[in-house]
């Protein structure tokens, strides 16, 4: 398996780069991703950091458009927002990376702040929130999981925000306050991958970043979730045509040695057509349309989560009792030999498959230079494979139980 | 003190260079395209037919032909074959369009011995079970009752209907009756006439190994092949400016689309279509996306793209608006259009254009598998790099005045059709 090879400094101002060269490409990608997600928010005004994000396009200080002068070097960008970063990525041709260093640095120094981008913006995320959320089967589900397994951590609303009003409500004191909080130097990890050497970066860095001096990383207080100690349900009626069920667990943080074993125990249950979940409960018992079992890789204490559409027919209880039945399957048997091979065969690949994108990698990169060490992308498939088949019961036994299970019961109303 | 206001230098894109596949030809005469690129130890075998689900009259038929020749050969069960593509890591899949089916395997090389003898397996002996038939249709008609709570689905088939009329290959669509009246003597009739010995070509990408050919030769090159050429499909005139409104109980938002037929990627417009559209609604910075998004505040996105088939293809206009707005969107929509015949493109504007499509190009043969896509097109229709040199240069020098009688000839209003899905606008 290749590694990624990279270079790392840190700039006066606190401003954390890493270079990555790759010689085959003839784009560069440069992605600064921010230390600040939905988790920082205010209860009060959720949604903050993703409107934040759209207000980042509004112009800066010295340059009213941000894309126009992009689209000209023939550049493309994008940016998404999590319950834990923010990140913002360019890509464009080699040659013309001064242009992004250029934009970047401005809008990190200073944004325009108009009143009519945060009109304009406001509107847009309010359409989001509806074309995705609320203008979709099953587009809430997430907005309703959340606070029922969540009672005090951060990660207890969406990163949409828990509302329209709180976005609508927001104002441009707001906005500036948060920009000055949370967008410094020291808050954001840039990565500049491509056809590049250090050196060059370096300069570029120094010249346009480094002038930015803008205080210390902020601190964060966020509460601690308490331990879960009663199995939570909430069961809603929605216009959709097939009851669905989300079936959530509390597990460890992205950091924890315990979150490959997570990871691998969601792939036995449900990657690929082969996995047990598809096989016994879409295929055999025909009691799914479909399936899932899936982890968010979140920085904080994280959600494990089965998910899936019922056959129409099928009652909620025999659904459910099929899903436990499987956990308790997990909790009785180790996993053979074969199945666990096979788990780490697949994370094996999935990382090889990803480490072909240029875009992947620099984001790869600046998540695990957040989560503490950049060099800790090339210990992942290590870890994978060094996950025992006792591991994966033991957390079977000990985390996926009622009193640590959060139910949401989709019914179709229609 | 550092000046911020002024742009760096930047260069233009003068050139985009085009990897060309190696091709090689298996005993049975199948051509294999082969991309060797990329550091990663991975592989991608495609293989590709000139068939899809506009080639038999039957709907549902090509579609699901494809999709469930994973679901069981004479040797295994759908179970056996999921868990040796799984146990290595691999992806087998299929991708079906009008046009083109492919079976694609996505491995790491270290596992190529045994996941291409699966695909191989699956491509010679497939016998389409009736119980995984029973599990598709079954599941199918439910996940498409789920589509038809969505504004966009419903805007866009009826878009097609409009265009194509509704029993044209690239107008109708399916119903769930038709998961229904599926047999599976209907996928063994498509299987023998439309996959079975007839492999067009293969297209390889990733680490081309020096085996990789020979280990495609045994598993593909013994068999008879001959390939059928694809079924020209005679167009229906499509109606004229038709109003379509397809009402969404409890829409928040409302989904538009609106096109029109065009032409296919020989016509000599089809590249300044192309560019029209880009800057009508084909980047964040286009006419539309400036209007309705950035400045209004109507929608989180709309776009403007062409389509081109083998023998024809259309436009397309979509977005999904808040639903008390619509109205309002559609005006500017209209507008926009509206100022694209009548005011010439601003020089600066139209370099933006020109820079930006060159760097997506750049993009698009970027990799291996970017290299796999845009080969698989280009065979697709019998594209050679000189055809994209001529779209670069195309991008490049065509003028302001070409574009706007573009406008004039293909943008008019009563040619366009429009559809609308979402909340009646009386409620």
């Amino acid at each position: 398996m290749g590694k990624i090879n990279f270079d790392k400094f840190i700039l006066a101002n606190g401003l954390r780069v890493i270079v990555h060269q790759d010689d085959a490409t003839p784009l560069v990608c440069l992605n600064i991703m921010y230390d600040v997600g939905s988790r920082d928010e205010n209860p009060d005004r959720t949604g903050f950091a993703h409107l934040f994000e759209h207000l980042m396009f509004g112009g800066s200080a010295n340059i009213p458009s941000y894309d126009a002068p992009l689209q000209l070097a023939g550049g493309k960008n994008n940016a998404f927002t999590s319950t834990d970063i923010t990140n913002y990525y360019i890509t464009l041709p080699t040659e013309n990376i001064e242009t992004a260093f250029w934009l970047e640095s401005d809008r990190m120094l200073n944004l325009a702040f108009t009143e009519k981008s945060l009109e304009v913006q406001r509107n847009v995320v309010i359409e989001e929130f509806r074309q995705r959320y609320l203008n979709q089967p099953y587009g809430d589900a997430w907005l309703l999981m959340r606070p029922l397994a969540y009672k005090e951590h951060s990660y207890k609303w969406a990163t949409i925000g828990k509302e329209e009003k709180h976005i609508e409500d927001s104002t441009m004191e707001e906005v500036k306050a948060f920009f000055n909080l949370h967008y410094r130097p020291k808050n954001a990890v840039m990565v500049v991958a491509g056809n590049v050497n250090t050196q060059q970066i370096k300069q570029l860095a120094e010249k346009w970043f480094e002038p930015i001096v803008k205080g210390d990383k902020p601190e964060r207080n966020i509460p601690v979730e308490p331990k879960q100690t009663e199995a939570r349900r909430l069961e809603v009626e929605r216009p959709v045509p097939l009851d669905a069920i989300y079936l959530s667990f509390h597990m460890c943080g992205r950091n924890d040695d315990n979150y490959f074993a997570w990871d691998i125990l969601s792939d036995i249950l449900a990657h690929g057509t082969s996995s047990r979940l598809h096989q016994k409960l879409v295929k055999d018992q025909r009691l799914f349309t479909s399936i899932n079992a899936f982890i968010m890789g979140e920085r904080d204490p994280s959600l494990f989560t089965i998910a899936g559409h019922l056959c129409q027919g099928i009652s909620i209880e025999d659904a459910e009792k099929a899903i436990w039945d499987e956990i308790e399957l997990l909790q009785l048997e180790i996993v053979s030999d074969t199945v666990l091979q096979k788990a780490k065969n697949q994370a094996e690949a999935n990382h090889e498959f990803s480490e072909m994108n240029l875009l992947n990698r620099a984001i790869g990169l600046a998540y695990q230079e957040l989560l503490g060490d950049a060099a800790a992308i090339n210990e992942e498939v290590e870890k994978y494979r060094a996950v025992s088949a006792t591991t994966i019961q033991t957390l079977a036994k000990n985390e996926l139980i009622k009193n640590n299970s959060n139910t949401l019961v989709y019914k179709s109303k229609l | 003190m550092l000046e911020r206001k002024t742009p760096p230098a930047f260069g233009k894109i003068e050139s985009v260079k085009l990897q060309e596949p190696v091709v090689s030809y298996l005993d049975n005469g199948i051509p294999v395209h082969a991309i060797n690129a990329g550091a990663q130890n991975v592989l991608k075998v495609e293989l590709v037919f000139q068939a899809g689900s506009a080639s038999v009259n039957k709907v549902l038929v090509g579609s699901s032909a494809a999709t469930l020749i994973t679901e069981g050969t004479a040797n295994k069960t759908a179970a056996e074959i999921a868990e040796a593509v799984d146990f290595f890591g691999a992806y087998l899949q299929t991708h079906v369009t009008k046009e083109e089916t492919s079976i694609e395997l996505y491995t790491l090389n270290t596992h190529l011995a045994h996941t291409l003898k699966t695909l191989a397996e699956v491509y010679n002996d497939p016998i389409y079970p009736e119980y995984e038939l029973n599990t598709f249709v079954l599941n199918g008609k439910q996940e498409m009752m789920v589509n038809q709570q969505k504004v966009n689905y419903l805007a866009t088939k009826a878009l097609h209907v409009a265009l194509f009329g509704k029993d044209h290959p690239f107008g109708r669509s399916a119903s769930l009756e038709d998961y229904d009246k599926l047999t599976r003597a209907d996928l063994l009739d498509y299987y023998n006439q439309f996959f079975k010995g007839n492999l067009s070509h293969i297209i390889v990408a990733g680490k081309v190994l020096d085996n990789t050919t020979a280990l495609l030769n045994t598993h593909f090159g013994t068999t008879e092949n001959t390939v059928k050429p694809l079924v020209d499909t005679k167009l229906n005139a499509s109606k004229k400016n038709v109003t379509l409104f397809v009402e969404k109980e409890g829409a928040v938002q409302n989904a538009i689309s609106i096109g029109r037929v065009l032409f296919d990627r020989s016509h000599p417009d089809f590249i300044g279509m192309q560019m029209l559209c880009t800057v009508l609604g084909g980047y964040f910075g286009s006419r539309l996306m400036s209007n309705i998004r950035e400045d209004k505040g109507y929608t989180y996105g709309i776009s403007a793209v062409t389509i081109g088939y083998l023998h024809t293809g259309y436009l397309s206009i979509s977005t999904e608006v808040g639903a008390d707005v619509c109205d309002a969107a559609l005006h500017e929509i209209y507008h926009e259009i509206e100022k694209l015949r009548t005011e010439l493109i601003p020089e600066d504007e139209l370099e933006l254009v020109r820079n930006y499509m060159l760097g997506s190009i750049l993009t698009s043969v970027d990799g291996a598998f970017a290299l796999a896509t845009k080969w698989k097109m280009y065979l697709k229709h019998g594209l050679t790099k000189a055809d994209h040199e001529h779209l670069i240069k195309e991008i490049k020098t065509i003028t302001a005045d070409k574009l706007l009688s573009l406008a004039n000839t293909y943008l008019q209003k009563e040619d366009l059709i429009e559809v609308v899905a979402g909340k009646a606008a009386s409620q």
